[in-house]
């Protein structure tokens, strides 16, 4: 099985090379990797007009990711705790008041931020995948706004609090302000780790089937 | 004698260069078993009159004793040199904070490098240092009080 995708479709990237299908980086014109590598399946971001007149001609197997929330249970999944990385919380999203209400000066959480397009003094810039996920795996929960965020972090087994607009299961915390957030967080950070397993599998059950290798399955 | 090394970008005018120069000044006035010298990156006017030596980082590799780094840059150049037996890294600025590239996990290294010791200038900084690194600093002290580290 042969699929092409774009740089920015990492997870399907991942589901593939996980298959044992062949992988192809849209890096090079559309007719080239037709003739070249002749996929069985294209994945692209974003459909512009050169795109769709290239399926039009040639009624190939595509798809779109933009709007999909998948997990992507093949970068994510339970490392070792790592002590440079051990933190409280592990916010990973767009700027939030309510975060920045946890960080010192005014909140004192030992919080760690993943965005490197929020300039804070928490921020920890960019990573790569790798050191995202034992950031993830060494903080004793996850706060996201996103839900394909959310489902990430529960890949690693991390207890994970929802703060966004998406509509989380109804096990998840969810927290519109930050006295509930607060409460959230004092909760978790004394469970013990039964509770967090318990917690993270509950979330988890309702997501399990959306991981790009199930969705890679379900359409090939 | 004693000698203090410290590294700087520039001895031009900067809130670092105003009181590293009158901290050292001060302390040739009141301690003469202590040599001060100052390494800098970028040739500057002076901002003060130095009663102290300054030289080229170039020379850094002849210095001995006591070497403190005031930067990233001059940190990573620190650990380079085999002379001083006591390595320090004083963050001044929270320089990480202006970075937009992927230095976190190359800044983690350099702090958890276990021959650099840590001197942070309030614990405001040390408190945002361990939230960030999970690295307690050595030492407290602002301004380049020098006496506090003698």
């Amino acid at each position: 099985m042969r699929i092409a995708g774009t740089l920015d479709n990492f997870g399907f990237c991942n589901a593939a090379k996980k298959l044992g299908y062949d992988w192809q980086v849209i890096n090079r014109p559309l007719w080239d990797i037709y003739d070249e590598f002749s996929p069985d399946l294209w994945i692209f971001h974003q459909i512009d007009k050169n795109i769709q007149n290239f399926i039009d001609k040639t009624q190939i197997k595509h798809i779109t990711s933009v709007g999909l929330s998948l997990a992507d249970d093949v970068a994510f999944s339970p490392v070792p705790i790592d002590n440079l990385f051990k933190c409280d919380i592990v916010y990973i999203g767009e700027y939030n008041k309510l975060i920045k209400q946890l960080c010192y000066p005014i909140g004192n959480y030992h919080i760690k931020v993943y965005n490197p397009n929020w300039g804070m003094p928490q921020n920890v810039g960019k990573l790569s995948i790798d050191n995202v996920n034992k950031l993830l795996c060494s903080s004793k929960m996850v706060i996201t706004d996103e839900l394909h965020l959310a489902m990430n972090a529960l890949c690693g087994g991390n207890p994970t609090v929802a703060i966004g607009r998406f509509w989380p299961n109804s096990d998840m915390f969810f927290c519109e302000n930050i006295e509930s957030l607060k409460r959230a967080i004092n909760s978790i950070l004394n469970w013990t780790s039964e509770t967090k397993r318990d917690y993270v599998s509950k979330c988890y059950s309702t997501i399990s089937s959306m991981t790009y290798i199930n969705f890679l399955k379900s359409i090939l | 004698m004693r000698y203090i090394n410290i590294l700087v970008e520039d001895l031009g005018a900067s809130q670092l260069s105003y009181y590293l120069s009158t901290e050292i000044n001060k302390i040739h006035t009141i301690r003469t078993d202590i040599t001060c010298i100052v390494y800098y990156h970028n040739i500057h006017r002076h901002c003060i009159n130095p009663l102290f030596a300054t030289m080229s980082n170039v020379e850094i590799s002849g210095a001995k004793d006591i070497a403190i780094a005031t930067s990233i840059n001059t940190a990573n150049k620190l650990l380079e040199v085999i002379g001083p037996t006591k390595k320090f890294y004083y963050i001044w600025n929270l320089e990480w904070q202006g970075l937009q590239q992927s230095y976190y996990t190359a800044l983690l290294e350099l702090l958890h490098k276990p021959e650099l010791s840590i001197i942070t200038r309030s614990e405001s900084h040390a408190a945002l240092l361990y939230n960030n690194f999970n690295r307690k600093p050595d030492l407290i002290f602002d301004n380049f009080q020098l006496e506090k580290l003698i």
